[in-house]
């Protein structure tokens, strides 16, 4: 039975903080520049991801998916939290940081299987789907937001959004051909 | 106990199933407001539905191919060193058996910006840490965010404008971020110049410098607002392997960024041969091609290579 990083961090394993800091804190830090609308604001956030991470590694279930998508999700959650605690909106992603080749994390240079399975998915999904999906994600509009930028009618936005996820979770799951683009 | 599939049509009003897989889904993107807090918990109350996560892991995976597709950045060296040592307590504290949920680090949100040391007055050394930011860290990245960039790539007389393209990596991030990676790179022992120094009065300035591409960023503070009619401060690399400062540039300083400290890109029109130290000149405007001594305004020397002498910023009459 391997030894997953992140039991060995909830074990307080010091080396292992170390390795999930070198492995994880470019990703961390890349969320919390996106999702902060003050720059200064970016290294607390970054601080609450980690500490949440070293206290909730034993939750981590190997299961239910990979280490990556363990550390998103947390990092995820505390600064979507965090976002809402500030009433502030989330610095919105210009066209040059979407585009910056800045240079990636060494120790991740390619895709986790989870993450490419996902890539593919969004790949499937009708474009509007997909343009919902990544408003929504990756620059951290709101539902709202996004139907007053695309035009696109609020509750239909919504229901892009969550089918959209439910088809990535059907990716990730048992059975990546049942991609939901067919469904309306 | 299997929690019952979401039903993946129209949520009903009447299908708690449908309702509970619309507020994950809402908490997968955006959050819940207190009010969908409060009903998502009374409807994992009953029978049949439970919370599994599912969706916040699906968006978390479309977060890491999408940031797959454009990468990330890496986390400045002072962050990474500060987790590091907070990281150490929480492990230690964790093998104790200590620990207590809702670890705070020395340094929490709730305790204020961190100040940073200063240097003592009127030192100047090689800074290996790009943790000697003289203003509060909270401070100057706020002030920095907030800063309009003004400096200019090139050394301009008349029959000489000369440009030189940043690197574009550096030219796509803000400058403070560009000047941190410098820093961090400079730690890890790559060609990158590091200098600090402060002025009696309180002016602080960073410097750091990539000696391959002869371009940086000049972290100062301090300084009072030119009259952009016709003045501007001017930066200079002071190499001892030359008989006159090197041109990085000139900048203003405007009104909205009084007391802020600013961070200007810089660019050496000529190659470095042997960085000594950094100086500012406030010059007329357009910058001049050598420094007066009498027009500089701040300087900072390294301590091992000696300052150059003071005529190496007479005017030659070029």
């Amino acid at each position: 039975m391997p030894d997953h990083l992140l039991h060995r961090v909830a074990r307080g394993e010091q080396q292992a903080v170390t390795e999930l800091l070198n492995r994880y804190g470019g990703l961390v830090y890349s969320l919390a520049r996106r999702f902060c609308y003050q720059s200064s604001e970016i290294e607390d956030a970054v601080q609450e991801v980690f500490v949440a991470l070293w206290e909730s590694g034993a939750r981590f279930d190997p299961t239910l998916g990979g280490e990556d998508t363990f550390v998103a999700t947390v990092a995820r959650r505390r600064l979507i939290d965090r976002r809402r605690r500030s009433q502030r909106r989330a610095k919105q992603s210009t066209e040059a940081d979407v585009s910056l080749t800045a240079s990636r994390d060494p120790l991740s240079a390619e895709l986790s299987d989870e993450a490419r399975r996902a890539a593919e998915a969004l790949a499937l999904l009708r474009p509007e789907q997909q343009r919902c999906l990544r408003l929504s994600i990756y620059q951290g509009l709101s539902h709202e937001e996004i139907a007053q930028s695309t035009g696109i009618p609020l509750g239909t936005v919504k229901t892009h959004v969550r089918r959209g996820l439910i088809a990535l979770r059907e990716a990730l799951e048992k059975h990546p051909t049942r991609v939901g683009s067919t469904k309306t | 106990m299997n929690p019952a599939p979401p039903n993946p049509q129209l949520p009903d009003a009447r299908d708690p199933a449908a309702r509970l897989a619309e507020l994950q889904a809402d908490r997968a993107v955006q959050g819940l407001t207190p009010a969908q807090d409060a009903e998502m918990r009374s409807l994992l109350g009953q029978d049949d539905l439970c919370d599994d996560e599912s969706l916040d892991r699906a968006a978390a995976a479309a977060e890491l191919a999408m940031s797959g597709e454009v990468g990330t950045v890496e986390m400045p060296s002072e962050i990474r060193q500060r987790l590091l040592r907070a990281g150490e307590a929480w492990a230690a504290q964790t093998r104790a058996g200590t620990a207590t949920p809702g670890f705070r680090l020395s340094r929490s949100p709730l305790d204020g910006p961190l100040v940073e040391r200063k240097l003592h007055p009127g030192a100047a050394r090689q800074g290996g840490r790009t943790g000697r930011l003289l203003l509060t860290w909270g401070g100057w990245l706020a002030a920095a965010a907030c800063l309009t960039i003004t400096a200019r790539y090139w050394t301009r007389t008349p029959n000489q404008p000369v440009t030189t393209p940043l690197d574009p990596i550096a030219k796509a991030l803000a400058p403070v971020e560009a000047f941190d990676r410098l820093g961090a790179r400079h730690d890890s022992g790559e060609p990158v110049v590091a200098l600090s120094g402060t002025r009696d009065d309180g002016v602080e300035a960073d410097l750091r410098f990539d000696s391959e591409k002869n371009e940086g960023y000049l972290a100062i503070a301090g300084l009072d607002v030119n009259d952009e009619s016709d003045q501007q401060y001017q930066a200079w690399m002071l190499d001892a392997g030359r008989d006159h400062p090197v041109d990085l540039g000139t900048f203003d300083v405007r009104a909205v960024q009084r007391g802020a400290k600013i961070v200007v890109p810089v660019n050496a029109r000529i190659s470095v041969r042997a960085a000594a130290g950094f100086a500012v000149s406030r010059e007329p405007r357009g910058g001049v091609v050598v420094p007066k001594p009498e027009r500089i305004i701040f300087r900072a020397d390294m301590p091992q290579m000696g300052p150059p002498a003071p005529e190496d910023f007479s005017d030659n009459g070029a």
